[in-house]
């Protein structure tokens, strides 16, 4: 690896480090968390027992069984939440705690220290899914053999940028409003509702599903799922990948305009560090 | 010599937020505050300039507006030749900033975790860091407690963690807000020592804003006084003295002195003020003289024609304090 590409990574590994230091200094927090995901697999493990093969019609093009749909479904909304909260968090920590102003004084970009600030939370995310997954396939029979590795990652990348540009516009607001930002509210709720993390949207109204089909989390889990439980490769999911796209071509430069408005704006206003 | 900073009709309003902001965010405030007005200050590279002044009189705005936290509404900023709005990045490549707020820091992280975070944000390769912060530690002590936690360290140790990450990157204008703020007496000069060797060694510009008037005048070379936002004087010690320390004001130490002298003295009409005590062998007696030039010869002659022998005489008074009372309008009596 060349010199140029080490001192590239040199930045996001000290936002790792700085961020695992961080984590690993709350061992409880750790402890419970993985101890909260154990729970989550097991009750919903019972609830789709209890449904057994009812919900087969809407359930058949993930495999017909309830209890893998709605495992994927919390486990990658993980993805959904981190996206949307991260950056927001970056923002209201750094006020709070008085490290914005310190870091905004640096030459490094505030675009920048948002993005490396993100990276520990997708890599929790992504050990959080793991942990999902593993006790899934340990304790109650979750088949993850036939899943396509390369599809679902390709799905996480475009899943991760389409939903980082809410969790940026999320981070405006942060610098406009600083505390109760609706992007986050409406659009994390809506998502959890409509998106098909617990059901699918095929069992929604005409209406609703129209509302589904405005969310990214919609097509970021039904390519997963069928990534994941049909082994679907790349090509047979590409109407989703190109909505996901879309999402980010769109919705990256808009929050990224929003975003440096809103810094503009707080430095006019000297209300940076306010909170 | 080449200025460091050059601050030109500087100005900075502070406005309520306005419509649907103001309802939702809430608004600090109900009316425009001009919180800097038409502020023109130079400080000459390697110069420690100390920026004096009442609360609320500007000295924080100024100073994160210097590091680009804020920015300007009206007037010129350059630093190192860079315009601070065009040139932002250039500028923070070459500034150190001493925030006046300990929280500043990750403190479930050890000091050396943190110097090494803030170390990579500031472009430092990992070698880099290590090496300043190796020189850092041993020039301000820090080798005892920086593996420990932030969360233990005394307000000290706080202080001298943000100078060193001031310094990381050895900046060639380093700005400090109150540097030695809840510091006791020798650890606030220890430390200032430090940062004026630092400053003389490598021709650092250093801008420090304190309250502290002894430091000012014991560290600094020249000082500004800012009150309610504008710039009410700033010079070198001795200029500023003879701006606002009173001319006409003379302390003679005499060997007697006669009620006859004292109201003869009463009655002349440019002398304005008599006040006298007595010490051990000599009387202390203050005058204010109007015109002194044609009238101090005077007083003196009236001194000696009574038998008064003058043992010593003092112009003016030479306090800091008499300078920035007068400079911020807020002389007692």
């Amino acid at each position: 690896m060349s010199v140029l590409s080490l001192s590239m990574l040199h930045k996001p590994y000290a936002f790792l480090r700085r961020d695992f230091l961080g984590e690993i200094s709350y061992r409880l927090s750790f402890v419970s968390q993985v101890a909260g995901v154990f729970f989550s697999v097991v009750m919903f493990y019972y609830i789709s027992r209890l449904f057994g093969s009812s919900a087969n019609p809407y359930l058949s093009a993930y495999g017909g069984e309830y209890f893998p749909f709605v495992l994927i479904g919390i486990a990658f909304y993980r993805y959904l939440n981190v996206a949307l909260s991260i950056f927001a968090v970056t923002i209201r920590e750094g006020q709070v705690t008085g490290t914005l102003e310190a870091m905004f004084t640096t030459p490094t970009r505030p675009i920048t220290l948002l993005i490396y600030s993100s990276l520990w939370s997708f890599i929790y995310a992504t050990f959080e899914v793991a942990v999902y997954l593993f006790f899934g396939v340990v304790f109650f029979g979750f088949q993850i053999g036939q899943a396509n590795l390369l599809s679902v990652l390709v799905v996480l990348f475009i899943t991760i940028l389409a939903f980082s540009s809410f969790g940026i516009l999320s981070a405006g607001f942060v610098l406009f409003y600083k505390r109760g930002d609706p992007i986050a509210f409406v659009f994390g709720s809506l998502s959890a509702f409509l998106g098909g993390v617990y059901f699918p949207v095929a069992i929604l109204p005409k209406f609703l599903q129209f509302g589904s089909n405005l969310l990214p989390l919609t097509y970021s889990l039904r390519s997963l799922r069928q990534a994941i439980l049909m082994g679907a490769p790349v090509t047979k999911l590409g109407y989703d990948l190109a909505v996901l796209a879309l999402f980010a071509a769109v919705g990256i430069p808009l929050s990224l305009i929003f975003f440096n408005t809103a810094l503009s704006r707080a430095k006019d206003e000297g209300s940076l560090s306010q909170f | 010599m080449p200025y460091a900073v050059e601050i030109e009709k500087l100005t900075k309003i502070f406005r309520p937020k306005r419509g649907i902001r103001r309802w939702f965010a809430s608004s600090s405030l109900s009316h425009d505050i001009k919180v800097l007005d038409d502020v023109t200050l130079c400080v000459q590279t390697g110069e420690v300039f100390g920026l004096l002044g009442p609360n609320g009189a500007g000295k924080t705005t100024l100073l994160k507006i210097l590091s680009t936290l804020i920015r300007p509404d009206r007037g010129s900023v350059r630093i190192l030749g860079y315009d601070l709005v065009r040139d932002e990045n250039r500028i923070k490549e070459r500034i150190g900033m001493v925030y006046p707020d300990e929280r500043s820091f990750y403190w479930r992280l050890s000091g050396r975790e943190n110097l090494c975070f803030f170390g990579s944000l500031l472009n430092l390769s990992a070698k880099e860091i290590d090496r300043r912060i190796r020189e850092l530690s041993s020039f301000m002590n820090m080798g005892d407690f920086l593996d420990d936690r932030y969360d233990a360290y005394s307000t000290g140790m706080k202080q001298r963690l943000l100078l060193a990450r001031a310094m990381l990157r050895e900046p060639e204008v380093l700005l400090m807000d109150e540097p030695t703020r809840g510091l006791d007496p020798t650890m606030a000069e220890s430390l200032l020592k430090e940062i004026c060797s630092l400053a003389s060694n490598k021709q650092t510009t250093v801008l420090m804003v304190t309250h502290s008037l002894s430091e000012a005048k014991k560290f600094c070379s020249r000082i500004g006084v800012l009150s309610q936002g504008r710039l009410v004087c700033e010079g070198r010690m001795e200029d500023l003295k003879a701006s606002f320390l009173d001319a006409s004001r003379y302390c003679f130490y005499i060997t007697s002195l006669d009620t006859k002298v004292l109201s003869e003295m009463q009655r002349l009409p440019w002398v304005t003020d008599i006040q006298w005590s007595n010490g051990s062998d000599k009387i202390k007696l203050d005058l204010t003289i109007q015109d002194p030039e044609a009238n101090l010869s005077k007083v003196m002659d009236l001194l000696r024609e009574n038998g008064s022998m003058i043992v010593r005489m003092e112009a003016g008074e030479s306090d800091i304090k008499t300078i920035f009372a007068r400079a911020t309008g807020r002389e007692a009596g």
